[in-house]
This record gives C-alpha cells, structure tokens and sequence, in this order.
C-alpha cells in the first residue's frame, strides 16, 4: 500500500499502513508507543500500550479477538513477571532464560523485547529460534494472532525451504536455529539483527550449540545485540557459565515458574524382563485402578507402537465386556514423528465418554515417541507410564555408520517425562525400573546432538562463515576429533577445502546449497553430465522423508506396486522415476494413492526442486538433460559418483554381503533397496545400523568411473591387500591396456574452471 | 606268462585299491581326518555367519580410533590422499586431546574456583573435574546396542559384575545348600569336587589374566587353596587375623606356624592399630590391615569355605559376565550378544 500523500502533514508513524481515512477512527488516538525509548522500556509503558485500542504496527484498531487472545495471556506466569524481564533485559547484554513449557516464553518473551528494542522503528529484526520447523511456524501463527498482525508481514517465519516473511515489513521473525545458521554464513555480524533469542536451548541441537558459540564471540564484537537464552531448567547454569562475558561473573538469570502440580513418582521393585509388556500391564492396571485422567506411555518407535496400542485396545475391550459396570472405555492413540499431521491431531481429542450416563468414565492412552517429552504438550494427562527407553541416533565416525537404536534415556529425559503428568492436576508416574537403576544406570543428560551426529554440513558452513579454527572453537560441548576429522576429510576429497582447510571457491558454491555437500557438489558437477535436471529431482527426492507408504495390512500390495515403479539399474533412479510420474500424473488425484506413494512428501519434493532449481540458476547451474534414456540413466549415475565416492560398497562372495570400501564393514542391502541383481560395485546414500548393519538407497556403479572421478580416493595403492583392492587392480590393468588414462586431469581442470566467483 | 601277468594285475589292481580303503585306519590319522572336518565345518560356519562377521567387523572398526588407523596406515606404508589430520594439526590439534577452547586456549585464569562451586552444587558433581571449566570428549559416543525387550537394569550394555555384598550373599547360600546334602550323594560330591578342582586352576589363571589385563589388582576368585602363588602376599595373615576362617594355602601343613597364641598376640597387635614393635611379624600385620578391606577378607573367607564345583561356578559366571569369556568353548566373543548367540551354553554338558 502506497502512502497517502494527504496525510503527509502528519506525524509519520501516523501515516504507515491501512486503508486511508474514513474506518480508521484510530487514527485520532494517541500513538501507542509515545514516550517509548527503545531499551529504556518499562513494563508500565508496556502494558498500557497493549491495553490501547490501536495497534502500534500496523495503526489500525484492534480486532475483538485482540482482546480476547489479551486476557488469555495475562494469565501467563510470564506476564507476571514483565517488570523483572524489563530490568534484567535492559540492564545485561545476554541474559539465561528459565520457564517450563507452559509459562509462555516461546510466544511472550519475544514480543515483550519486540516492545523494548523497537526494531520496526530502525529496520532491524528481533529472531526467536526453534529446534523444530513445525514448532517455528505454529508459533509464528500464534504470535500473530496475538499482536494482530497477519502471519508472513510484521511477525513472520523462516525455516528450510520455506521463507514466509516480507523483507523491511518483518520485525519479528521465528525460525529454525539452521536457518540462522545459514543467515550467519553470509552475514557472520547478523547485522540485521537487535536481538536474538535461542529458544529450547536445552534441546540442545546441532545449530543451536554453534549458534551459541557464535554469538558468544559475536557479543563481543556487536555490544548492541542482545542475546536471550531459553531453557528449562536443566542446563541453565551450564549456560550461565558459558555465557559469563567477564570471566568471573556468570550470565544473569531470568526465572519463570512453571504452572506445574506436583507428581508421584513410583519404580518397580524388580527389573523387567520384557519392558513393552510391563508398559502394557501397567497401562491397564492404571485403566482398572486409578482415578480418571489420561495416560501418556512412551515408547521407542512406530513398530512398537502401533503394536502396543493394538494389545492395550484389545485387552481394555475385554475388560469392558467382563465388568462394564468397574471399567470405562478406552481410546489408545499412537504418535509419532511419521504419521500423517491430521492423524498426529488425534492425541487432542477428548477422551470417550462414558458407556451409560453415570457410568466409570472413558479414558484416553497416548502412546508416543519421546516427540510428547518435550515438543508436544498433550493437555489432560495425568498419569506418565515411563519404560525408560528411546531411539536415539548416534553417528559414528570410526566406521561411519548412522546408528538408531534404542538406547536407555537420560535422568533429566526421565525427569521431564515425569513432568507430563503434572500439567492440569497432581499426576502419578510410573517408572519401569528401580530407583537404584535409575540412580546407577541412567546417565545425567541426553548426549547434545553435537556429540552424535555428522558434521560435514555444519563444518562447511562454519569454514564459509570465516572460523578458521575449528579444533580451538569455543565449543559448549566439543565433539569428538574423529568426527571433525571425518568432515574435514569428506570436504577435503570433494575438493570444498583445500589442503590447508581453505575453502575453495567450489566449497563457497557448496555451501550456498541448503544440503549435504555429497549432494550440493553433485549438482553442481552434473551439468558436465548433461543431467542436472535429473539429479536436480534426486537431490530433492533424498532432501525429503521416506516416500513409500507402506501399511502394515496391504504390505504385498504396496511392494507390488513400487516394483512397478522400479528402476533395475538403482534406487536412485527410481526416486527419479517416480518424480518424473508423479507429476506426469498431476492430474490424477488418486495416482499417490493407488501406487502407495505420500502425497505429502511428494509435493514437499516438488517444493525442494523448485527452492534448489532457484539457487541453482543463482550460481548459473545450468538445467540440462538427453533424450535417450539409456544414456541419460548411465550419466545420472556418474554424477552421483562425483558426490558420494566415499560411500562405495564392494561385493563379498556370493552371498549378497557388501564390504564398505576403507572401513570395510560388512552390510547388506537394505530390504527396501529395487536392485534387480547384485552388482561389483555399487554406491549408496546411507549406511545405517539397525537391527543390522545396511545400505540403503542403493545404485550400481561401474569401477572405471570411481578410478576416473575420485582418482585420490581410489589410489590402488593406498588400499590394504584384501579383496576390494584386488578387484581395482584388475580394473587398473584393463585400463592400463587400453592405454585409456589421464582424462581425469582434463576433467578436473573443467571444474576448475567453472567455479570462478 | 599270461598267467603271471594277469595275477600281476590282478594284484595290482587290489594293491592300488586297498590301501586307499585302509589309509584312515591308524589312530593319528582318524584325529588328523577329524581335524581337518572340523575345520572345514567351521570355517562354513564362519561364511554362515553373516550376522557374526557383520558384528566382527563393527567391533573391529569400532575399536579402533581414527588416529590409530592413519598411523598404521601410515606405518605400512600405504599412501593415504587424507589430509584431514593435517588441516587438523595446522589447526592446532594434538592427538589425544578433545577439541574446544577450555583446555589450553584458556588463556584467562580461572576465576577462584569457591564462589563457582557454591553457585552450580549441580555439576561439581558430575562432569566438572579440575580448573578447565568443561570435560569435552576425546572419543565418540559409543553406540548403544540394546538386546531385545528387556527393561532398564537387565541390559548387556551396562551390565556390571555384581556388588560384593551380592557375592557374598550368593556364596552364603551355597554353603548353606551344601551343608544340606544328603550323605549319599558323597560319593558323587568327592568326585564332583575333584574334577572341578582340576578344572579350576586353569579357569582361575584365565581369570588372573584377563583382570590384570583389564587393570584389576586382586580378585578373590583367584584364590586357590592347593596352590599358595595364588595368594598376594599377606592376605593369608589378614584372613587368620580377621575371620574365623582357618586357611592354608599350601598342600601341607608344615609352612604355618601359627599357634593359637601367636594368633592371638596378632589380633590383639591389629585391634590396637599401632605397630607393637616386641612382637614378632607385627610389620606385617599392619601392613595386611591397611592393604585388604575388611569386606574383601570377608568374600575371600566366604569364598574359600565353598566347594569346588561352587566356586568353579562363581569363577566361570564372572568370566563370562565380565569378560564375555566362556571357559568351554575357551573362547573370548566380542560381546554379550555374540556370546548368547555363538556359545551353546554355560554349563559343561552344553559342550559336548
């Protein structure tokens, strides 16, 4: 909206958005931000402001709903406390936030510094990070509501693949913590930033640990940038101490109580023997025993899960059918991070009502992954069944494998699932386990995810971001040096760093790439191979969740129909082949459906290609294809040489066992891997531990390509004497034959040449 | 002539089959043929087990850092195109150091340690040790590989050898049972123990092996009565001194000259806890009292007053708990799992 040059003799914040004149009776109103002095703000000032009738953003009067959404946040422990946050804000550069879930931080807290900082008022942005991108676009939803502005104007979102926000209108913005990251990659003084606020701290993400050290150096450097450190209360010191700017005081701390009953906690006398029994019998003894309220049970995964909630519904049935008189009914819903969000809402309806009007009450049973821990809060819950386990991923560098296993939890996951049953009244929790195991075997924290994940992507980012030293960065928990070297590695042969940990102006391409550097060093490289388009659709394909549906009464059906989608030659062009079908089927409503295909995660796909396909033209990638297929399929899968050489499988015998190349462990292909036969070589995009060690996303490759495009890393003579090495040799002695060598040179300097800035 | 010649032939043809027929015939050849089956039916049983090889290789790749490796690789002589070690060292890295600031990048002093402690009682416990402010890890977070279903407290993975107070309960019981048998089975009981006392002495060597390996300085599941070098020196004095039980860890009487009076000059000397320098081995008895906790002589005496096959028992139950080491198939797995799955069971009879 253009301004309205009759209303040029007004005060300019007078004259800002909005229809003109006539409905706007506002206008007369006294500006609601009068007297403000940005981080001289007082909670007075504040709350009058928000109790007046304009909105101080957009100047437009405030809707009912405004008033009503007013009321309702008054009611937070964090309102309360508005005068204390104004004086600890004003007065400390960085400030360790304390507030259970529930006391409002996530929402309130930025809005409050919002009103302090006046960011609208210089062009600047005040940032709220979330570990989660559905949390950062629910939140940001909620915020706007809240100040009555539209979502995607003055309060917006950013998060991978999806920027909802209006540059020199947003003011205040929620994002992931790795988006922040990569804003920081090129703009390491986040110079568009007054304030930054890290929420969920003690979750402890990858990005949040290195936005932590970031800013701890950046506050340093930039004295008007405020940093505001959310948790819970488990790692708040650690954070204090982290965070102390002079060495010997540690960084203030702003505590908010949680609205939290208290919770009786109760162990077994023995362990268990079988923990998803005992959980099980527990639920039901809960169901025959206890008073009304709802159950949370945690468990690790889908499997698990599904097959709890089917045994819990069958005996509470049983029950009801012997005694309806004693026991009420039972809904028992799963949750977990794959299912679809409309079956995910679920966990909010109410429990069933009673069979007979007087009758024992319904009850509901949520049996979830440790997602309902910390990111959901499931109102209503009063009894926690807790057996103490969770998957947990773990990355290892010695062998590189993604490992998601479950793994016994942590005291403070303990703790914080207790904590589930005391959010509307008293609760009980029931732990599977003996005190003295809780004492003896459980650990104090969660490892940070930091400690047990790949850090190739974050490595690359941070080289671009200009830490030069990433052996003395001030860590809040260093990870392990086999993993840094495992990265630096990985950089190093995708030629993304050179010798002395520079980033080459490849890597700078790299980086710019929201992605794995096998995958954005891929792209680049595969207009060479005349299919950038092709490995453009790949590269979204493996940038999305799993796309095959695969539900547990139609199993035979559903692997019917993705072998009618296959790809003999390899998995990766079957993701190929089933974007190329999808959208050639747009049209079709039911064509996901029939061929047991996530309609979801395909329009994610479509929505990943065309974010890349944008940076892509960026960095003049060009989008080219071939005609004939079979030739096209042969290119595809050397450019994918080109990114993932370093995940290459050998054949071992005849039994179907593959060797890892260098770390040689011994894996079988994934059951969901297409391939038709059991191919020499073949290159796959993970190695993960499971119940076994396997592949997964498989493709043939033929040895001639790995010695021509990854020619350091396939030096015969750096391999130990063994059967992977015998089996390059003889493809180096054909070659040698055909006098056929040398067009790797050739090869790299075309790169080379590419990649000028 | 024809004659000659046929027998000729007749005879070779049974000479050159026979001895064909009776080559397996002589005793050494019987177990050199059986070997070599068993060494063939175990070597398909290697290439059977996948699942075996894939958690062989794992704890191999697992076992060793990084670091070791470049540096083997580097030893044989094998070019490496890694470079990262060195963009690491140019970094600054020290092999086997952590990364992060705290260590040595501190440069400021730390601030007095007091008014830190008093303000987080939290972490002094746990992970803070020393002026350097954090703890950051040198090694990879393990992977965790839980077996099955089982709840907290009955994993492998942290399954640790019992308390000795638990031992000492178990050997309790056991010489209770024992007590209890029927004067029939005597017999049987003579040549039980026997046997068992055979097989102990190797079990407990394996056991002294691999607890000095594993840092341990004593154990008494060492201990064997028939063979005094079993005992560190002292513990005997400690135990007549302590308990009531009377050992002697030789064959023979002849080497204790301990008469009741001697004994109760010693334990006077130990309950005054100070050296009584008139008596004769009084240096030996303080020494003895500061070396071996009372809890230790008390599992050592209860220990020793167990029957043979009893403590046989609690000697391959440790090692197979502790070590993943079963004595029948003298064979040391990787881990719990592959023991559960390799070895067929944990008593003798399993073996056959």
């Amino acid at each position: 909206m253009t301004d309205n040059p009759y209303l040029a003799h007004l005060k300019p914040s007078h004259r800002g958005a909005g229809p003109s004149g006539s409905n706007s009776a506002a206008l007369g109103v006294k500006e609601p931000l009068y007297g403000f002095l940005a981080r001289k703000v007082k909670a007075d000032q504040v709350r009058k402001a928000l109790e007046n009738d304009t909105n101080p953003f957009t100047k437009q009067p405030h809707s009912a709903q405004y008033k009503k959404i007013l009321e309702a946040r008054k009611k937070l422990p964090v309102y309360a406390q508005m005068d204390e946050f104004y004086k600890v804000f004003t007065d400390n550069q960085i400030i360790v936030m304390v507030g259970e879930t529930g006391s409002g931080k996530t929402t309130q807290i930025p809005q409050f510094v919002v009103y302090s900082d006046l960011p609208h008022t210089k062009g600047k942005l005040v940032a709220c990070t979330q570990p989660r991108r559905v949390a950062a676009m629910s939140v940001a939803k909620r915020v706007a509501d809240e100040m009555d502005v539209q979502l995607g104007r003055q309060v917006g979102y950013s998060i991978r693949f999806e920027d909802m926000t209006e540059p020199g209108t947003t003011f205040l913005k929620y994002m992931t913590d790795g988006m922040l990251l990569r804003e920081a990659m090129n703009d390491p003084e986040l110079s568009r930033y007054s304030t930054i606020i890290l929420d969920e701290a003690h979750e402890r993400t990858l990005a949040t640990d290195i936005l932590m050290g970031l800013l701890k150096a950046l506050a340093k450097r930039r004295t008007d940038l405020k940093i505001i450190v959310m948790s819970a209360t488990l790692d708040a010191v650690k954070f204090q101490k982290y965070f102390s700017l002079r060495s010997s005081e540690p960084a203030p701390l702003f505590k908010v109580p949680g609205r939290t009953f208290p919770v009786e906690v109760f162990y077994t006398q023995e362990p268990e023997p079988d923990y998803v029994e005992a959980a099980i019998r527990t639920v039901l003894m809960i169901h025959r025993a206890e008073d009304p309220g709802d159950v949370l049970l945690f468990l690790t995964g889908e499997e698990e899960i599904e097959d709890a909630c089917r045994k819990i519904k069958l005996e509470a049935d049983d029950l009801l059918n012997q005694d309806p008189d004693a026991v009420g009914p039972l809904i028992c819903i799963p949750l977990y991070s794959s299912l679809p969000p409309q079956q995910q809402q679920r966990i909010f309806d109410p429990a069933p009502a009673p069979r007979t009007t007087g009758g024992p009450p319904g009850r509901k049973v949520v049996v979830s992954t440790n997602i309902a821990e910390t990111s959901l809060t499931i109102d209503g819950i009063v009894y926690v069944v807790d057996p103490g386990f969770f998957k947990q991923n773990v990355y290892n560098p010695r062998i590189r494998v993604e490992s998601l296993l479950v793994s016994p939890i942590s005291k403070a996951s303990a703790q914080q699932r207790a904590g589930r049953a005391g959010r509307t009244r008293p609760g009980k929790c029931f732990r599977l386990y003996t005190e003295k195991d809780f004492m003896n075997e459980l650990e104090e924290q969660t490892h940070p995810e930091i400690l047990r994940c790949n850090l190739s992507n974050t490595v690359l980012e941070l080289v671009k971001l200009g830490v030069k030293d990433l052996v003395r960065f001030d860590y809040v928990d260093a990870p392990a040096p086999e993993t840094l070297m495992r990265a630096l590695e990985l950089l190093n042969y995708l030629a993304a760093l050179d010798d002395d940990g520079n980033l080459t102006p490849l890597g700078g391409i790299m980086a710019e790439f929201p992605l794995d550097p096998q995958l954005a060093k891929m792209l680049i490289v595969s207009p060479e191979f005349k299919c950038s388009n092709e490995i453009l659709t790949i590269t979204a394909m493996l940038s999305i969740p799993n796309v095959w549906l695969r539900p547990n009464n139609q199993r035979k059906e559903a692997d019917a129909a993705k072998a009618l989608l296959s790809v003999p030659d390899g998995d990766h062009l079957t993701l190929l082949n089933v974007y190329n079908e999808y959208v050639n089927n747009a049209h079709d409503k039911n064509w996901t459906w029939t061929h047991y295909l996530s309609a979801r995660a395909l329009a994610q796909a479509d929505n990943v290609r065309k974010q890349l396909e944008r940076t892509m033209e960026r960095y003049e990638v060009e989008i080219v294809s071939l005609p004939d297929l079979n030739k096209l399929y042969s290119n595809v899968r050397q450019a994918l040489v080109c990114g993932f050489f370093m995940q290459v499988a050998h054949k071992e015998g005849e039994k179907g066992n593959y060797l890892t190349v260098k770390d040689n462990q011994v894996v079988g292909l994934h059951p969901s891997c297409g391939l038709e036969t059991q191919p020499e070589w073949v290159i796959f995009n993970e190695f993960v531990l499971t119940t076994r060690p396997y592949i997964r996303t498989v493709s043939e490759v033929r040895a001639e390509w790995l010695l021509d495009y990854a020619t350091t890393y396939f030096d015969v003579s750096s391999f130990p004497d063994g059967e992977t090495k015998r089996a390059l040799q003889r493809v180096v002695n054909k070659k040698a034959g055909k006098g056929n060598r040398g067009n790797e040179d050739t090869r790299e300097t075309k790169k080379r040449k590419k990649n000028k800035p | 002539m024809s004659d000659d010649e046929d027998d000729y032939l007749s005879n070779l043809d049974k000479f050159l089959v026979e001895p064909a027929k009776k080559t397996p015939i002589t005793y050494s050849e019987q177990r050199k043929e059986a070997a070599k089956q068993s060494k063939l039916k175990d070597e398909k049983n290697r290439l059977k087990g996948r699942r075996q090889r894939e958690l062989e290789s794992r704890s191999e790749g697992l076992s060793k850092s990084l670091f070791e490796r470049a540096k083997e690789d580097e030893d044989a002589g094998l070019a490496s195109g890694n470079k990262a070690l060195s963009i690491m060292l140019k970094m600054g890295f020290k092999p086997g150091q952590a990364l992060g600031k705290a260590e040595d990048g501190d440069q400021v002093p730390p601030p007095p340690p007091d008014t830190r402690e008093t303000e987080t009682p939290r972490d002094t416990s746990s992970s803070e040790a020393g002026p350097s402010r954090l703890q950051h890890k040198v090694e990879p977070v393990a992977i965790n590989e839980w077996t099955g279903k089982r709840g907290i407290g009955l994993g492998v993975k942290r399954a640790r050898s019992p308390t000795a107070a638990e031992r000492v309960a178990k050997m309790a019981k056991m010489a209770d049972d024992a007590s209890h048998r029927d004067f029939r089975d005597r017999a049987k009981m003579l040549y039980d123990e026997n046997r068992a006392e055979g097989r102990l002495a190797p079990a407990q060597r394996t056991c002294a092996i691999l607890d000095e390996k594993a840092g341990k300085a004593f154990n008494v599941l060492w201990l064997n009565p028939r063979n005094p070098d079993t005992f560190p020196a002292g513990l005997t004095e400690a135990l007549n001194l302590h308990t009531t039980l009377e050992i002697n860890p030789t064959s023979t009487y002849e080497r204790d000259p301990s008469s009741i009076q001697a004994r109760l000059r010693r334990q006077m000397a130990a309950d005054t806890l100070q050296p009584l320098n008139t008596l004769d081995d009084a240096s030996t008895s303080t020494a003895v009292t500061t070396t071996f906790s009372s809890e230790a002589l008390e599992e050592t005496a209860h220990f020793l007053r167990l029957h043979a096959p009893d403590r046989l028992e609690l000697v391959l139950a440790y090692l197979r708990q502790n070590y993943a080491y079963c004595f029948w198939c003298g064979t040391e797995y990787e881990s719990q799992e592959e023991m559960a799955s390799q070895c067929p069971g944990e008593d003798e009879e399993a073996h056959d």
